[in-house]
């Protein structure tokens, strides 16, 4: 029959055994993969590469078995895809046609280093992205790294012979100064994971829904767009949700450049 | 009542630290609980792994601090409920 026992009466704070050589073990453990994480980080990565991908694997394959989604929103999210996407080939169209006008060709000049991901968030906790080049291939500390767009995502923190680790700008507790819009408002994005933000503003701001969000340092290119402004009368300050354009759930390439 | 077998007590200790390496961080801490209350190092363990795995520079040890604070409050549980089974 099973009850509450007080332990004061048999040794409180003993440690079994079983709970001791649990305990060592786990020190010992943790050791091997501090040492690991510390001096060969290429051998940590390289361990948990398997791992990592079959992960991945059981998330999509998990994600897509239990949608959640109806038939009804899923066809609805195709009609609404299929919109989109004639309003995009327009748009490239356009886009083709001014690109014939600029007199730099760019074509074959592709910069940077590609690298394939190998660990993303969700499954990695701090925003951070585990890549299989590294400074062998000339990857160094502070580059930057940029989705198949060409949208920045964050920038090199650490680097091992094979492999880098990558700190997105959605880091929690990540600053990286930007602006908001053609007015080039002044903006700080504070990371809060998972691929968020957390930007405050001033109540004044001439910021509004729709406005691109830029990061300094990677060149003019977007990383999102406005799609909340809050402004409490309450207060002096406002905020900003920003939607990513990147989704960092599903990046599996990148490409690394200054 | 049957005591709980060594195989499963085994299993819930690999899955959370293991577990870090297929899911999410919240799906690790729903697993730590229970093994933190049969063995509260796990918890630890887990949290200092996670950061081993994961930690960013510039960022908070976030995952140790967590697993200390599992650590603990499994500690707090056993101390105060000692459950024998006779």
């Amino acid at each position: 029959m099973p009850y509450f026992h007080n332990r004061s009466s048999t040794g409180r704070g003993s440690v079994s055994p079983t709970g001791f050589f649990v305990g060592a073990g786990l020190l010992v453990i943790t050791s091997v993969f501090l040492f690991m994480r510390i001096f060969a980080p290429d051998v940590l990565v390289y361990v948990s590469k398997p791992f990592w991908q079959t992960g991945a694997t059981v998330t999509t394959f998990v994600s897509n078995t239990f949608s959640l989604k109806s038939r009804s929103d899923l066809l609805n999210e195709v009609g609404t895809l299929r919109q989109t996407n004639g309003e995009l080939a327009t748009q490239l169209s356009i886009l083709s046609e001014k690109n014939k006008t600029v007199s730099v060709d760019l074509a074959g000049e592709e910069q940077g280093v590609r690298a394939h991901v190998l660990v993303r968030p969700p499954v990695s906790a701090y925003d951070t992205l585990v890549l299989d080049r590294g400074s062998e291939s000339d990857i160094r500390i502070d580059m930057y790294v940029y989705s198949n767009l060409g949208i920045p995502v964050g920038r090199i923190s650490e680097t091992g012979n094979k492999t880098a680790r990558v700190t997105l700008f959605s880091a929690p507790d990540i600053k990286t100064q930007g602006w908001v819009g053609d007015n080039k408002f002044p903006i700080e994005l504070v990371g809060i994971g998972g691929g968020a933000f957390k930007v405050e503003i001033p109540k004044e701001a001439p910021i509004e829904i729709g406005e691109s969000v830029f990061i300094t340092g990677s060149g003019a290119t977007p990383v999102g767009t406005v799609i909340l402004v809050t402004r409490e009368p309450s207060s002096l300050v406002g905020s900003i949700s920003i939607q990513p354009f990147v989704n960092l759930f599903s990046l599996t390439q990148v490409t690394v450049h200054d | 009542m049957k005591k709980i077998p060594n195989a499963y007590v085994v299993t819930l200790i690999l899955l959370a630290p293991i577990s870090l390496l297929f899911f999410p961080p919240s799906l690790t801490l729903i697993l730590t609980l229970p093994a933190a209350l049969v063995y509260p190092q796990i918890a630890l363990f887990t949290g200092i792994f996670a950061d081993i795995l994961y930690y960013a520079p510039k960022a908070n040890l976030e995952a140790s601090y967590v697993g200390a604070l599992v650590y603990f409050f499994a500690v707090f549980v056993r101390y105060i409920f000692k459950t024998r089974i006779m």
